[in-house]
């Protein structure tokens, strides 16, 4: 799990920040060790998890920093690297098109999908994946 | 160091990224056509020919991104490579993108295979101000090396000599220790395959499933669980995915490699059709466009082919002149009653058979098939599946079932081969479900927009409407019942190109003579069938069973029950007996749209069946045919009810 805040990854698991507290043996929060921010943990509150899988977080999974989707269109950016939420699969389908750590590539647009320009091709990918890639100015 | 090869006859294996002209340059080189377009995924299954000057068996194979495989098509491409005798591969790669070229040009050299490089679509990449460096790239590389552009047929004869000479690439790629040393451990302990010990170790390791599999097949249990110690080992030493540490490898050979030729310090202009790619898939004129073309295409294969051409071939040249001359040549040469009404009866061979396929079929598939061949060859499926991405999200898919799903407009038997391009099971599984379900092919479409085109543009709306909103329903309930994650969405952009019109005339004709074969003698099987189930007094009782379903449910005349009875076995059949029943008057405005509805939702034809149980089996085809016809009536009954309750007339 990711702090919405500080962006820590935590393990809600292990109860680093909060095996003090009274309420801990029940609680279905998880708080961030680093800064103490609450979280819900969807994985042990049933009601929580229903929830969030009728209405999907825009924002859940999403990394800290700049990342693709967010992009000013019609810019060249480098890619950063990915998030660690990104799967193995995806990190290398993405790189065989040759967006990966060091290149630049011109972002095209951001809707339906992101579209960027990488050598002399067009890749199109959805928000979900464009997300977990992180990017800085073009050096 | 280079090594050249002794050449004989065999076969040599074409091999490259999707849609960089595999099929085309196969073409060129074997004179064997082959159904390409400007669309990744067009090839999904292996094909081989002759060449015409050369005597080797060329194979053309579905593209592959790298290896390790993903897809089954993909997947198609490691199993030549692994179990063909092959004396050389033939990689075809895209001029103007040497990186991704040269990524596989590295994977396939290290299978120690005899290589040829094409780089072809030359022309595009000297559009754009980089000339491909043939002769700079075979030095670095030890290859022959050859610029091609092969939709125009140059650059063929230099590359038909370069593959006299094939030869072993000079490229060796260093990976890290733990990857070293499992390759050398794993070369002891694999057996022999067609490509090299380092590159079958290689492709273990990275975790192709097309190699766990053959060498699952090839190991007792004592070696395959060696075989993934060492690759656990392996794994666990470099903490990051082996396939990730053998990708970030041999990206550096790649690289330095570009680094070393002309074209890397050419710098690419901007072309006119990038702006009308882009315009394709903007958000606010991507619609208008789209807009467009659907009304272009609807022009075309619903009111010229479906109206004109078949007002003119079945009402004037069938109609007027040839069928009544064999009605009265049978008449003259046959004294059996049975002959004549086999060959010119009401369910006659000739009379129902050739004059639905050839009169009524025909000229729909045939322009739809140009229209089509035009959007594709034009790059412009991809660019829809960018704009119907959302809609595919809804149903738990992705913009990529979009092009199995177009394609399925020309034919559903085709379509559902096509859903090997998809990256899941449950992808797969959900594309064919609503193949069968909903997506009309272009001979029914036809007498869809014949039929309901005729009443008004509500009907048509209407028909459109529910089908579509069937299609999403039954997607979105399918998608949360079918376990497994919705696959996301990537997908390539080929360029926007002009479709030339040779290739989709050409095209179009392999096509429809296709569906000919195909269609027609499933039309004569259907009308003997009905012949016979007429002759022997079981047809009148098969009505009959059926008639409470279409009389008392879908509220039609029980002359329909006829036109379902055939649409089980093609339901365009069955949609061109409806329509013969609207026109001699028996149908009103509301129960040729239930009609028309109910047999859109029918299981598409005998064929298709059979692919979906050759595809995935016949558990699959029973559940999806068990589903589907009983859900077509219950949603054509329903749709009645609800537009007699509104009061809709026309």
């Amino acid at each position: 799990m990711a702090c919405a805040i500080c962006g820590t990854r935590f393990d809600p698991e292990a109860e680093v920040a909060c095996g003090s507290c009274p309420m801990s043996g029940a609680c279905t929060l998880a708080c961030c060790p680093e800064c103490g921010y609450t979280t819900v943990d969807i994985n042990s509150s049933r009601s929580a998890g229903l929830l969030a899988r009728l209405f999907p977080s825009r924002t859940e999974g999403r990394p800290v920093g700049a990342t693709l989707d967010g992009a000013t269109i019609g810019g060249e950016v480098a890619i950063a690297g990915f998030s660690d939420a990104m799967t193995t699969g995806h990190r290398e389908l993405l790189r065989a098109y040759g967006i990966e750590p060091g290149r630049t590539v011109r972002v095209e647009q951001h809707s339906p999908v992101t579209v960027v320009g990488v050598d002399e091709t067009e890749i199109a990918l959805e928000a979900d994946l464009a997300k977990l890639v992180f990017v800085a100015a073009k050096p | 160091m280079t090594g050249e090869m002794p050449r004989q006859a065999g076969f040599v294996a074409l091999v490259g990224h999707p849609n960089v002209g595999k099929s085309t340059l196969f073409e060129a080189l074997t004179g064997h056509r082959v159904i390409a377009a400007n669309y990744p995924g067009t090839t999904v299954e292996i094909v081989r020919a002759t060449g015409r000057r050369l005597g080797d068996t060329f194979i053309d194979s579905p593209g592959i991104l790298s290896f390790p495989s993903r897809t089954e098509d993909e997947q198609a491409t490691v199993r030549v490579l692994l179990d063909e005798e092959l004396v050389g591969v033939l990689q075809v790669g895209d001029a103007k993108n040497l990186r991704r070229t040269l990524l596989l040009t590295v994977q396939l050299a290290e299978m120690g295979v005899p290589l040829t490089l094409a780089l072809n679509m030359a022309d595009e990449a000297h559009d754009r101000g980089l000339p491909p460096d043939s002769d700079g790239l075979s030095r670095l590389l030890g290859l022959p090396v050859v610029a091609t552009t092969a939709v125009r047929g140059e650059g063929i004869e230099p590359l038909e000599a370069a593959l006299r000479r094939p030869e072993l690439a000079s490229i060796r790629v260093r990976y890290p220790e733990p990857i070293e040393v499992a390759i050398r451990e794993l070369a002891k302990l694999l057996p022999p395959a067609s490509v090299r010990e380092r590159s079958l170790a290689l492709l273990f390791l990275a975790g192709d499933p097309v190699v766990e599999e053959w060498v699952r097949a090839r190991c007792d249990d004592r070696r395959m669980g060696e075989a993934v110690r060492i690759r656990s080992v392996a794994a666990e030493a470099l903490g990051t995915p082996l396939s990730s540490a053998i990708l970030e490898a041999r990206f550096e050979v790649v690289d330095s490699l570009v680094g070393h030729t002309t074209q890397a310090s050419a710098g690419s202009r901007p072309i006119r059709k990038q702006r009308v790619s882009r315009m394709t898939t903007h958000p606010l004129w991507g619609l208008p466009l789209l807009a467009i073309v659907l009304y272009g295409m609807y022009w075309f294969v619903g009111v010229f082919g479906a109206g004109t051409l078949v007002g003119w071939l079945e009402g004037t040249l069938f109609g007027r002149y040839i069928n009544p001359w064999v009605i009265s040549a049978v008449g003259r040469v046959s004294a059996w009653d049975w002959l004549q009404d086999l060959l010119v009866g009401e369910y006659g061979l000739w009379t129902m058979g050739m004059t639905y396929a050839l009169a009524l079929i025909l000229p729909i598939v045939a322009t739809f098939f140009f229209a089509f061949g035009l959007l594709e060859d034009s790059g412009y499926l991809p660019r829809l599946a960018v704009l119907t991405n959302r809609i595919f999200r809804a149903m738990g898919l992705n913009g990529t079932a979009v092009v199995p799903m177009v394609l399925g407009l020309g034919c559903v038997t085709m379509a559902t081969m096509t859903t090997r391009i998809l990256s899941s099971k449950r992808d797969r599984l959900l594309v064919i479900l609503l193949l069968s379900l909903g997506v009309p092919c272009s001979a029914q479409l036809g007498v869809v927009m014949g039929m309901l085109g005729g009443i008004s543009m509500t009907a048509m709306m209407i028909w459109a409407g529910v089908v579509i909103g069937v299609l999403v329903v039954v997607g979105w309930l399918a998608a949360r019942l079918v376990p497994g994650d919705r696959s996301v969405f990537v997908t390539e952009l080929p360029p926007m190109r002009r479709p030339p019109l040779r290739p989709v005339v050409l095209k179009t004709v392999a096509r429809v003579e296709w569906y000919i074969r195909e269609v027609v003698p499933l039309f004569l099987i259907g009308s003997i069938l009905l012949f016979i189930l007429d002759r022997v007094d079981l047809l009148a009782w098969l009505i009959g069973v059926a008639e409470p379903l279409v009389v008392d449910w879908l509220k039609l005349p029980a002359e329909a029950a006829t036109a379902f009875m055939m649409g089980f076995f093609r339901r365009d059949f069955g949609a061109t007996g409806l329509f013969l029943i609207a026109g001699d008057g028996l149908l009103s405005p509301l129960q040729m749209v239930v009609s028309m509805t109910t047999i859109t939702l029918f299981v598409p034809c005998v064929a298709s069946v059979l692919m979906i149980a050759k595809e995935r089996g016949a558990g699959t085809a029973a559940a999806v045919t068990a589903l589907v016809f009983p859900l077509a009536i219950f949603i054509g009954g329903l749709l009645g009810r609800v537009l007699e309750f509104i009061g809709w007339s026309a």
